[in-house]
């Protein structure tokens, strides 16, 4: 399914999301209160079949108060690519999980709590994956400091 | 132990035979973890309720430390991820930079890349064998595995003179053309690998403990591995036909005739014949790349490197499976966000669910097949 095909099946079935086709894959928009209606679509609807899980990380926008949860699906069976995004509130960033949707985002989403603090509503076992658990701080966010790497160590 | 055997015991024999469940950690330093891996796992006897992997011993967060540096300063970085194969980690990370800057490499410099990255899958794959078999206690593969290792680690340092971290590709191509005797060099090693292939499978594929020990064991079904995200030689060994090379093709790779080997049931012996046949087919591709291969330069006309205001994300397929390179650019010389999607992360995701209601040998056996290496999960 190409680009054009997608964003007209998208917006037939959500009028909320906005699909941006400029970019190099059709890069969809979604409100904290549909991601997760629209997630099931995605993974469930035989024409989406977006059942690969391809990526999920954040990024962190402290200029517009705002994370970006950002996922990229992929469907083996159509050969498509979907980029999905979520803006959340920087104080309180919360989204519903996918990780009963699609079993891999189970460690994607633990590492991107442990990197940014997003929290999983829903997640089974939300906890740090990579840092220890009395690790203080979001490390990946642009605000973070820590004495060790407050400058270039070079 | 048969049942017929516990049956006839007496009851008071029976109160004996009796077993508990406890808690045992494995690694983090454990040769069969390849790494730094910490597994927890509950036991009940030697059978396995449940496993849980604790990963990080060996973060350093190269996402963090690749929004501090230039673009052409992070390609060393990618040597780290997965060591075994850094070629791969370096092109898919200049795959990605030269995708944001819609920059077209010349020919020569795909096919260096092409013929780089087949040699070092080979090597990668001829570890792995050496490792999986010491893994088994087959201590001759071990052997076996490094002799033809070491011929293609020795050309690839005549190359760019480095063993294990090579940090030769360059944003727009390679870092320096091929020494003179290269060519006959990878014609030697494509006719030493066949005649090895065949010494592997003898040694190993027809031994009937080895059969024993992966037949059946680890079972990681068509819908899981789809699910999970994993990629490479696991989800190919999983009966899904899916190679980035050929489904998603980068590079020159539309110019070679190779073919895709997939396994059914998805247990460790699929891994294991799945990556064997996958070597074959590295060969196969190096001896088209050798004859086609054009002259001309080697890297392109880079004036500076600012990707637009934008994102990209490119795939590769490297050793162990899909590696994504994620990069969000403000148009700027550092990249605002990197994220770097590694195949061993989602490949490791699955242990828990596929090892469940097996005996701790066996999550030996599991986890060798998944080849995992440990720096390309922390990252």
């Amino acid at each position: 399914m190409n680009k054009e095909a997608l964003a007209v099946a998208i917006a037939a079935k959500f009028s909320d999301v906005a699909v941006d086709i400029a970019t190099p894959f059709a890069e969809a928009k979604a409100p904290v209160a549909q991601f997760r209606a629209f997630m099931e679509w995605l993974k469930n609807d035989p024409a989406m079949a977006f059942d690969y899980p391809m990526s999920q990380t954040g990024v962190d926008w402290p200029e517009e108060k705002k994370i970006t949860s950002v996922y990229h699906l992929y469907s083996m069976a159509h050969k498509s690519t979907l980029v999905v995004k979520c803006d959340l509130d920087r104080s309180d960033p919360k989204i519903a999980t996918v990780s009963d949707l699609w079993l891999g985002c189970d460690w994607f989403e633990r590492e991107t709590y442990d990197m940014f603090g997003v929290v999983f509503v829903g997640h089974p076992d939300l906890r740090r994956i990579m840092l220890t658990d009395d690790w203080v701080g979001w490390p990946l966010r642009k605000d973070y400091k820590d004495s060790r790497i407050a400058g270039k160590p070079y | 132990m048969e049942p017929s055997i516990i049956q006839n015991l007496t009851p008071q024999s029976k109160d004996l035979l009796k077993t508990e469940e406890y808690w045992v950690n494995m690694g983090p330093q454990h040769p069969s973890t390849h790494g730094v891996l910490r597994l927890v796992m509950k036991l009940d006897g030697e059978s396995v309720l449940q496993v849980i992997p604790h990963l990080g011993y060996i973060h350093r967060s190269i996402e963090r430390m690749s929004e501090w540096d230039v673009y052409p300063q992070l390609i060393h970085l990618t040597d780290r991820m997965d060591y075994l194969s850094a070629m791969l980690t370096n092109w898919s990370y200049c795959m990605a930079v030269e995708k944001s800057m819609n920059l077209v490499l010349p020919e020569r410099a795909e096919y260096i890349r092409v013929m780089m990255g087949e040699l070092n899958r080979l090597s990668s794959h001829c570890l792995w064998f050496g490792a999986y078999g010491m893994d088994l206690g087959a201590a001759t593969a071990f052997f076996y595995g490094f002799r033809e290792r070491e011929l293609i680690v020795d050309l690839l340092e005549a190359v760019c003179g480095a063993r294990l971290t090579y940090n030769y590709m360059r944003i727009g191509g390679v870092a320096k053309d091929l020494p003179e005797d290269f060519i006959p060099r990878v014609k030697d090693i494509c006719e030493t690998i066949k005649r090895a292939i065949v010494q592997y499978e003898g040694l190993v594929t027809g031994n009937v403990i080895f059969q024993q020990r992966t037949k059946g064991i680890g079972v990681l079904t068509k819908e899981q591995a789809i699910s999970f995200g994993c990629s490479g030689p696991v989800l190919r060994a999983s009966g899904v036909k899916f190679d980035l090379r050929k489904d998603e093709t980068y590079s020159v790779y539309n110019h070679f005739d190779f073919d895709v080997p997939t396994g059914s049931l998805g247990d460790c012996w699929d891994r294991y014949v799945v990556r064997i046949e996958e070597m074959r087919q590295s060969v196969r591709i190096l001896e088209q790349a050798i004859t086609k291969i054009p002259e001309g330069p080697v890297m392109a006309d880079v004036k500076s490197i600012r990707p637009a205001k934008g994102e990209t994300y490119s795939r590769l397929e490297t050793a162990r499976g899909d590696m994504g390179v994620y990069i969000v650019s403000q148009g700027g010389p550092k990249p605002y966000r990197v994220k770097y999607r590694t195949a061993c992360f989602n490949n490791l995701a699955c242990l828990p669910a596929i090892s469940v209601g097996w005996k701790i040998s066996d999550v030996v056996s599991i986890l060798g097949s998944l080849d995992v290496v440990i720096p390309d999960i922390d990252r």
